[in-house]
C-alpha cells in the first residue's frame, strides 16, 4: 500500500516552505511528490542524498527536501553534480533540471556527462517552455506552437531529449508525462538504482507561462489521452511530438502524440569504477618504474 | 476509507476532481485563506482506496487511509 502523504511530508519535506512556490496545477509539485515516494521506497539515507539543480522553476525543487541541496547557475547543474559525485562517490546525486536548463544553455554538459557515464540521476521537468521567465520558446517547444517569443508560431524543430540521451549512450532513459504517477515513480526508482547516468524525462504542465490550455486539468487530460507507448523497434525518433516518417510502428493516427515509456536500459561500466581501477593501476605502474630506475 | 485534505496547502488545481474514478471530489463554494477554491467531498463512502488523488496532488495535500488505522492511533 502506498504510504500516506502526511507521513511522507513529515519525513522528507521542509514544512516551513510548504505550500510550495509553484503555481496552481504546476507539474513540478507532482514531481516532488513522485520523488519523495521513490526515495522512501528505496529507503535511502537522507544524509547521503544530494539534490542539484540549475535555474528555473523546476530548479527550485531541491529547496523543499530534507537532504543536501545545491542550487547552482543556469545550465550548470550537471557540471556541479559531476564534481560532487566524482569527489565523493558515496553520495547519491539527483539532478533536477528544466528543459531550458538542460537543452539550451546546459546541453553540452548533459551530453558530456552521458558520454562519461557519471553515476547520477537526472530528472528533467520538460514543460516545453521557459516557465520562470514568462513562457519563451525552448528547444523542446513543439514546432508550430505559439509562445511569448514566437507569437506567429515556432518555426524551429524541437529536440526529443530522451532520444538524444539514448543516442549519446545513456544507460537508462525513461519518458513519461506527469499524469503517469505510478510509472514516473517506478522510473525514478529504477534510475536511482541504476549504475551510471540515468535520465528521466517528465513531460510537464506549466499552466501559467505556457498557457496552451485554459485550465490545469486540460493538461492532465491531454497527457492521458494523447500519449502512446514507445516501441523499441521504431527508428524514426525525430521529435517529441511528430514523427516525420511514420513507419510500421506508428500509424497516421499517432502523429502528434506524446511517446512515453522506457526507452533504454543497458549496462556499462560507470566513470567511478573505471577511475578507481585507473588510479590503482597507475600507482602500481609508477612505483614499478621507480624501482627499475633505482 | 478516510479522506483528509490539508486545505491550507490546496491551490484548487482540480486534479483530484479529474482523476477520481468514483467522482468523490467536487467543486465547492469555499475558498482557503490564500483565496484558492478548495474541493469538497461527496459520497466519500464509495472510496476504494486507489489513491490516484493522493498521487496526482502537486502539494501532497491529500491523504487516504483506512479508517481502522486511524482508530488505532
Ligand atoms: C546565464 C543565465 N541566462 C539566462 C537566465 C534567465 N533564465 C532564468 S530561468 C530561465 C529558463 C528556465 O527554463 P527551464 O529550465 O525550462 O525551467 P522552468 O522554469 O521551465 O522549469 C532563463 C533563461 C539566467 N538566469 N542565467
Ligand atoms: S511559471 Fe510555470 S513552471 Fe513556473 S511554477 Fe508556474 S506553472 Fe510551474
Ligand atoms: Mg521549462
Amino acid at each position: 500500500m502506498l504510504k500516506p502523504s502526511d507521513e511522507l511530508r513529515e519525513k522528507y519535506l521542509r514544512k516551513d516552505l510548504l505550500p510550495s512556490m509553484f503555481c496552481p496545477g504546476c507539474s513540478i509539485g507532482q514531481i516532488m511528490n513522485y520523488t519523495v515516494r521513490a526515495i522512501d521506497d528505496l529507503e535511502m539515507d537522507q544524509d547521503k542524498l544530494v539534490f542539484v539543480s540549475g535555474i528555473g522553476c523546476s530548479s527550485r525543487l531541491p529547496a523543499y527536501f530534507e537532504a543536501y541541496g545545491v542550487h547552482t547557475t543556469h545550465g550548470r547543474a550537471i557540471a556541479f553534480a559531476t564534481g560532487i559525485k566524482v569527489t565523493n562517490p558515496d553520495l547519491q546525486v539527483i539532478v533536477f533540471t528544466g528543459d531550458g536548463d538542460i537543452a539550451a544553455i546546459g546541453l553540452n554538459h548533459f551530453l558530456q556527462s552521458i558520454r562519461r557515464n557519471i553515476d547520477i540521476t537526472v530528472i528533467c521537468v520538460n514543460n516545453e517552455t521557459y516557465g520562470m521567465t514568462g513562457g519563451q520558446v525552448s528547444p523542446t517547444s513543439p514546432m508550430g506552437f505559439k509562445t511569448k517569443t514566437t507569437p506567429y508560431s515556432n518555426i524551429e524543430h524541437s529536440f526529443n531529449l530522451s532520444f538524444l540521451a539514448k543516442a549519446a549512450g545513456a544507460v537508462y532513459v525513461s519518458r513519461w508525462t506527469t499524469a503517469h504517477s505510478v510509472q514516473a515513480i517506478k522510473a525514478i526508482k529504477k534510475g536511482i538504482k541504476k549504475k551510471g547516468l540515468a535520465f528521466i524525462e517528465l513531460i510537464s504542465a506549466c499552466p501559467t507561462s505556457d498557457r496552451r490550455f485554459p485550465e490545469p486539468k486540460d493538461y492532465l487530460n491531454y497527457f492521458l489521452n494523447e500519449s502512446i507507448r514507445y516501441k523499441p523497434h521504431c527508428e524514426d525518433e525525430l521529435s517529441s511530438h511528430v514523427f516525420k516518417n511514420l513507419n510500421e510502428c506508428f500509424t497516421a493516427q499517432d502523429e502528434g502524440k506524446l511517446i512515453v515509456g522506457e526507452i533504454t536500459d543497458l549496462d556499462k561500466p560507470d566513470y567511478h569504477e573505471l577511475y578507481k581501477e585507473l588510479k590503482e593501476r597507475s600507482i602500481n605502474e609508477f612505483w614499478k618504474k621507480r624501482e627499475n630506475t633505482d | 476509507m478516510d479522506i483528509k485534505i490539508k486545505e491550507e496547502y490546496c491551490k484548487g488545481c482540480e486534479y483530484c476532481i479529474e482523476v477520481c474514478p468514483q467522482e468523490i471530489f467536487q467543486k465547492s463554494k469555499r475558498y482557503n485563506e490564500k483565496g484558492y477554491n478548495v474541493p469538497e467531498l461527496n459520497n466519500s463512502k464509495s472510496c476504494t482506496g486507489c489513491k490516484k488523488c493522493e498521487l496526482i496532488c502537486p502539494e501532497m495535500a491529500i491523504t487516504i487511509s483506512k479508517e481502522e488505522e486511524n482508530k488505532k492511533k
